[in-house]
């Protein structure tokens, strides 16, 4: 079933709903991923509020996150949920990330979301995300499908 | 030999000596001469040294008499002083005079009044001096008759003139007298006997011309009571009419007080003006809602007055406005809710305007602006917004999960299942699926209904699009061996249409042919151009068909036909509810033909909409 990759890619999950973040690190590792996940951007980055549990995302979350992102060893690939807990969402993180022109900002930025507003949508391809998919539209071996096209290029 | 030699030169010395002593004395005596000449020059200076002198006295003379002059000179400015201290003194007696003058004035003006007095009275006095005159006149009539009696006592004394010649002598004397009184009496007498005949004539004149004048009074006082008729009936009816104009100018004034007090009693904002755009009404919702005051704006331009500004608080120019707009064009114009009011204290709100041109005779004399404070409406709009985006997460997201989960279970990601837990779950899979579509289809149907669907047309290829819907539902359509076939008349150029909300139509339309028509069914799609201006897309099945009775019903919400229930139960009932509010909302049409009730004979569903695209942001239903 599992189909390797010449070179094993990384995918960075952003993801906030713990049930989907379990089943897409499952899936994505089951399809050949490493993967790098955490359930908000402050909880995947090590920061401190991440490590009580806590659940504020603030500017400086997001300035870490960018911080770490710039410090990984390798990503290959993001997985991002618009709706983040706290007061910014995916979009502001998309934003601050492909403007910021780190060593990563030029890989693919995947946003899988159950948001579906239009406008949210056009707002993200304006922003640089590389596709954006409804969730329960979207079965997972579509998504990862996907990426793997992607990445192959 | 030498001796003779001295000789000579002793001569010779002599001779020296000689002439020596001759030019001595020529210069002696040219020395007297000098001295003579100096003697004389020195007399001279002497004389020139007196007449200087004399001349200095001479000129302390002069200096005597200047000082003297200076002193007189002094003496007369004091003079002049005193001269011009009496003219002073003068000028003010005089100006004191002047008064006094004036004062006389007033005074011969108060005895020239007196003397107007005293002259009225005179002419008083000369009437009755004239009528003394008349009296004078009878007394001396009196006095002709006492002559006449005297007459005959000088008779009577006559006879008796022998007794008493002395007495008659001086008697005649005196009668002498007498008469020559009495004659000049009766010349008085006569003279006023032809007075009195005058005046009896222009007395008989003046009887005349009263008698005249009686006549003419008369008439007079004929003409007068027909005028006093006429005045009162002209009284009468100035009355009538005085009081019908009262009635009914208290009916306009009621009339007007009840127009004004509806039109001041709007409650959105209100505004009127002339045809140069002066405001000439301005209600108390628009004073309250711009923050101005009636007397500060009437008779002047609205737009002038009113900053009218956009969402970003750019200022929008005053030709701009509405209220220009609607005066340089005969057409109503209604504007979005882009417009910001910016008040006095820089606040500002949103507002939904309508102004209309007030047209007489196709002439635009005036506009009549409407306006209302949106931001509670606004603030709803974000709230319904906010509502769908929350339910649409909040809904998707255990359907995502239980979709997710049951997918890598069914994929065998976590070990082989069997075949009936694979059935099961296959049938959680399943059902899970319907219901996000139903969740799906119940999101669109809510962003329809609270207004937050938006239409952005773009130019679209409509094959293209009908194709990929077609594509997706390929293996459902192979699945039930269906024949199928798609016309797409080529001459079509591209159209404006929103491409997400025509993918939802189509797909639909095409899903329920798909699902309500039988195995080895035929389903029929084309594309064509309608009426130059729309684009027509006919899609006809041979399935179960809608029955008759239910026909009406068919774009109801939640509304499924009985015959397909039976059938199936996969289906919302919302499909065709969306269907017809997009296409409706696009500016288009949706109908369909069926035979009904007789299986088979399929339903055939047209939907028109314009090539060019309608905006309309956002849309309701």
């Amino acid at each position: 079933m599992v189909k390797k990759i010449a070179k094993q890619k990384t995918v960075l999950v952003i993801e906030d709903e713990r049930p989907l973040l379990e089943v897409i690190n499952a899936k994505l590792e089951k399809s050949g991923f490493n993967v790098i996940s955490a359930r908000s951007v402050d909880q995947a980055f090590g920061s401190e509020l991440g490590k009580k549990g806590a659940s504020v995302i603030s500017i400086e979350s997001i300035e870490r996150a960018l911080h770490y992102i710039e410090s990984l060893e390798h990503v290959d690939a993001i997985w991002l949920d618009h709706n983040l807990l706290g007061k910014e969402d995916g979009l502001d993180f998309v934003k601050k990330f492909k403007a910021n022109g780190g060593r990563w900002s030029k890989i693919p930025v995947f946003v899988v979301s159950n948001a579906a507003s239009p406008k949210t949508i056009k707002s993200y391809t304006e922003s640089g995300a590389s596709k954006y998919y409804v969730k329960s539209d979207h079965r997972l071996e579509e998504i990862i499908g996907d990426i793997k096209v992607l990445l192959a290029r | 030999m030498k001796q003779k030699n001295s000789i000579s030169a002793a001569d010779d010395i002599i001779l020296k000596l000689k002439i020596l002593a001759k030019e001595k004395e020529s210069v002696r005596r040219k020395l007297a001469v000098t001295a003579a000449k100096l003697a004389v020059t020195a007399e001279k200076l002497a004389a020139t040294a007196k007449e200087k002198e004399s001349v200095r006295r001479k000129l302390a003379v002069t200096a005597a008499k200047l000082a003297s002059t200076a002193t007189k000179l002094a003496t007369t400015a004091k003079e002049k002083e005193s001269v011009r201290r009496k003219l002073a003194v003068t000028a003010a007696k005089l100006a004191a005079t002047a008064e006094k003058l004036a004062v006389t004035a007033k005074e011969k003006e108060r005895v020239r009044r007196k003397l107007v007095i005293t002259a009225a009275k005179l002419a008083v006095t000369a009437e009755k001096l004239v009528i003394t005159a008349a009296k004078l006149a009878a007394t001396a009539e009196k006095l002709a008759i006492a002559a006449e009696e005297k007459e005959g006592v000088r008779r009577k004394l006559a006879i008796t003139a022998e007794e008493k010649e002395d007495v008659r002598r001086k008697l005649v004397v005196i009668a002498a007298k007498l008469a020559a009184t009495a004659e000049e009496k009766e010349d008085v007498r006569r003279k006023l006997v032809v007075t009195a005949a005058k005046l009896a004539t222009v007395a008989e004149e003046k009887e005349g011309v009263r008698r005249k004048l009686v006549v003419t009074a008369e008439e007079k006082e004929d003409v007068r009571r027909k005028l006093v008729v006429i005045a009162q009936k002209l009284k009468n009816s100035h009355e009538t009419l005085e009081h019908k104009v009262f009635e009914r100018t208290k009916e306009l004034e009621m009339s007007r007080a009840k127009e004004e007090a509806i039109l001041l009693s709007i409650g959105d904002g209100l505004l009127v003006t002339d045809e140069k755009g002066n405001i000439i009404i301005i209600n108390k919702t628009a004073e309250k809602l711009l923050g101005i005051k009636s007397e500060e704006v009437l008779g002047k331009i609205f737009s002038e007055e009113v900053v009218l500004v956009d969402e970003k608080g750019v200022v929008i120019p005053p030709e701009k406005h509405p209220v220009e707009m609607a005066l340089t064009g005969s057409v109503t114009t209604a504007s979005g809710p882009t417009y910001y009011y910016a008040r006095k204290d820089k606040t500002k709100f949103p507002m939904a305007i309508m102004a209309t041109p007030v047209l007489l005779n196709g002439k635009v004399i005036g506009t009549i602006k409407i306006f209302r404070d949106i931001t509670s409406e606004r603030e709803v709009d974000k709230a319904k917004t906010e509502f769908v985006s929350l339910a649409s997460h909040q809904l998707r997201t255990p359907l995502s999960a239980v979709s997710w989960y049951a997918e890598m279970l069914l994929a065998g990601d976590v070990g082989d299942l069997n075949e009936k837990q694979k059935k099961y779950l296959d049938e959680v899979y399943r059902s899970n699926q319907r219901m996000v579509e139903l969740v799906n289809a119940l999101l669109d149907v809510s962003s329809l209904e609270l207004g937050t669907f938006l239409i952005e047309p773009e130019a679209i290829d409509l094959s293209k699009l009908v194709q990929s819907v077609i594509d997706e539902q390929k293996s459902q359509i192979s699945a039930k061996q269906i024949s199928f076939s798609f016309l797409f008349e080529k001459s079509m150029s591209k159209m404006r249409a929103d491409p997400k909300h025509i993918r939802m139509v189509v797909q639909n339309i095409l899903s329920n042919a798909v699902k309500y028509t039988h195995e080895g069914g035929r389903i029929k799609l084309s594309i064509s151009v309608f009426e130059k201006k729309n684009v027509l897309i006919k899609l006809s099945d041979t399935g179960y068909g809608i029955p008759k009775n239910q026909q009406d019903k068919i774009f109801t919400k939640l509304f499924r036909a009985d015959n397909v229930r039976d059938k199936d139960t996969d289906g919302t009932g919302l499909g065709l509810y969306i269907v017809k509010s997009i296409v409706e909302n696009s500016g288009g049409k949706v109908w369909f033909e069926s035979l009904g009730g007789k299986e088979n004979k399929g339903t055939t569903f047209y939907v028109k909409l314009p090539l060019n695209g309608k905006e309309v942001l956002p849309v309701s239903i």
